[in-house]
């Protein structure tokens, strides 16, 4: 014989039930309810009562449902925050905490500068290298400007040097998708060198170019941009380049980088017929 | 569904009717809670059921109309009995007033019967 009634199997099953339900009552409402419920069981059913007299008690007493909704209506609800389980905190604890990492994240890889040009800054062909016009410094814009005549239906390009000052690898993905070359030029193809080329004192020219390339925190690599001029440029008409736009992967953050050339390159009339067409 | 209203119109009545019949109960001696349960279910329609009451017990004390507290019998199992206070007594005795007024009012309505259809009928003759 159980010791009280609140062994009976039917009475767990019913105190169960009412747990559940009082999680919608104020902490403090649902425990003085539980007890008066525990209390009037005790009472109520004797030790040795059989199944259906347990269940008589438990169908006069009402279902836990009806129990609290009548509990409800007399108190008003538990408020939202302590309706919730520990689960529900544990999750969303984990999810704020994940979205400030996020969010950390981001704000530090957007925190990292952008690639610098410095040291070399040529045109790519030796037959532009070559008869390139160097213009004194812009008094607006301080920058100098690097000429050539525009060789329609042929390649062209220049190259110059990105230093990474920042702490982070920085890999270069590829210009942005509104990239003009000067002149109109068509096929445009930008590639990082894949060493540095302050390693071995290599001009910029002999080295071997790939794309997506990265640079390491403090180091420098050389950036080539090749295109096929396919535009007369009118005499007395120029067309040129003063900033690069790149896509830059930092992390796992794909950003866009303006990099600020120190000197424009421009093309300019050229003495040979424009092709047809 | 006018029986579902006529159920619904039944247990508001109930509801607001349970109150003062708890404290009606304490008034003549305090009372542990499955005491006050069987004497509410002894007087007949008054409970839906059992649980109720408790519910409605809580929210008398919270008004300051019951109080309760443990007692411990030689030879029984302790029990929270519950008590009428002063404000309870008072507002008892109010609706006591208000409900002989009300049931009179709610009575002399009910009771109006129509005229038997016959002896209308002879009558206007």
């Amino acid at each position: 014989m159980r010791e009280t009634a609140v062994g009976h199997p039917l009475v767990l099953e019913y105190l169960r039930q009412l747990d559940a339900a009082l999680k919608a009552l104020p902490v403090k409402n649902s425990r003085e309810l539980r007890e008066q419920v525990t209390a009037h069981l005790d009472e109520a059913v004797s030790p040795s009562a059989d199944d259906e007299a347990v269940a008589n008690v438990l169908r006069r007493l009402g279902s836990p449902g009806e129990l609290v909704a009548e509990a409800v209506s007399v108190t008003g609800k538990r408020p939202w925050p302590a309706r919730l389980g520990w689960r529900a905190w544990a999750l969303i604890a984990a999810a704020v905490i994940l979205i400030a990492a996020v969010i950390s994240y981001v704000a530090v890889i957007e925190s990292t500068g952008p690639l610098i040009a410095q040291g070399t800054s040529a045109w790519w062909y030796p037959q532009d290298y070559n008869r390139a016009v160097i213009t004194e410094p812009d008094r607006m814009t301080g920058m100098t400007e690097t000429t050539v005549p525009i060789r329609p239906g042929q390649r062209q390009g220049f190259v110059i040097e990105l230093f990474n000052f920042t702490g982070r690898t920085q890999t270069v993905l590829g210009t942005t998708e509104d990239f003009t070359a000067p002149g109109g030029g068509a096929n445009a193809q930008i590639g990082v060198s894949i060493v540095n080329p302050y390693r071995r004192n290599d001009a910029v020219w002999s080295l071997h170019y790939a794309l997506p390339a990265s640079i390491p925190p403090n180091q420098t690599r050389a950036l080539r941009v090749l295109w096929t001029s396919n535009h007369c440029l009118p005499t007395g008409g120029g067309s040129g380049i003063r900033q690069l736009t790149i896509r830059v992967r930092v992390g796992w953050i794909t950003r866009t980088e303006v990099i600020q050339l120190f000197q424009g390159f421009f093309l300019e009339h050229g003495k040979g017929p424009c092709p047809e067409g | 569904m006018y029986g579902m209203a006529m159920g619904i119109g039944l247990t508001e009545l109930r509801r607001g009717v349970l109150g003062p019949c708890v404290l009606a109960l304490l008034e003549l001696r305090p009372r542990f809670g499955l005491e006050l349960v069987r004497d509410l279910a002894d007087a007949g329609g008054l409970l839906t059921s059992d649980g109720t009451v408790y519910p409605l017990l809580n929210r008398l004390r919270d008004a300051g109309l019951v109080t309760s507290q443990w007692q411990v019998a030689e030879g029984q199992r302790a029990r929270r009995y519950y008590s009428i206070t002063e404000a309870g007594k008072q507002r008892l005795a109010a609706f006591r007033d208000d409900w002989a007024q009300f049931s009179a009012a709610v009575g002399g309505v009910l009771d109006r019967r129509i005229p038997d259809t016959a002896d209308a009928v002879q009558k206007g003759r």
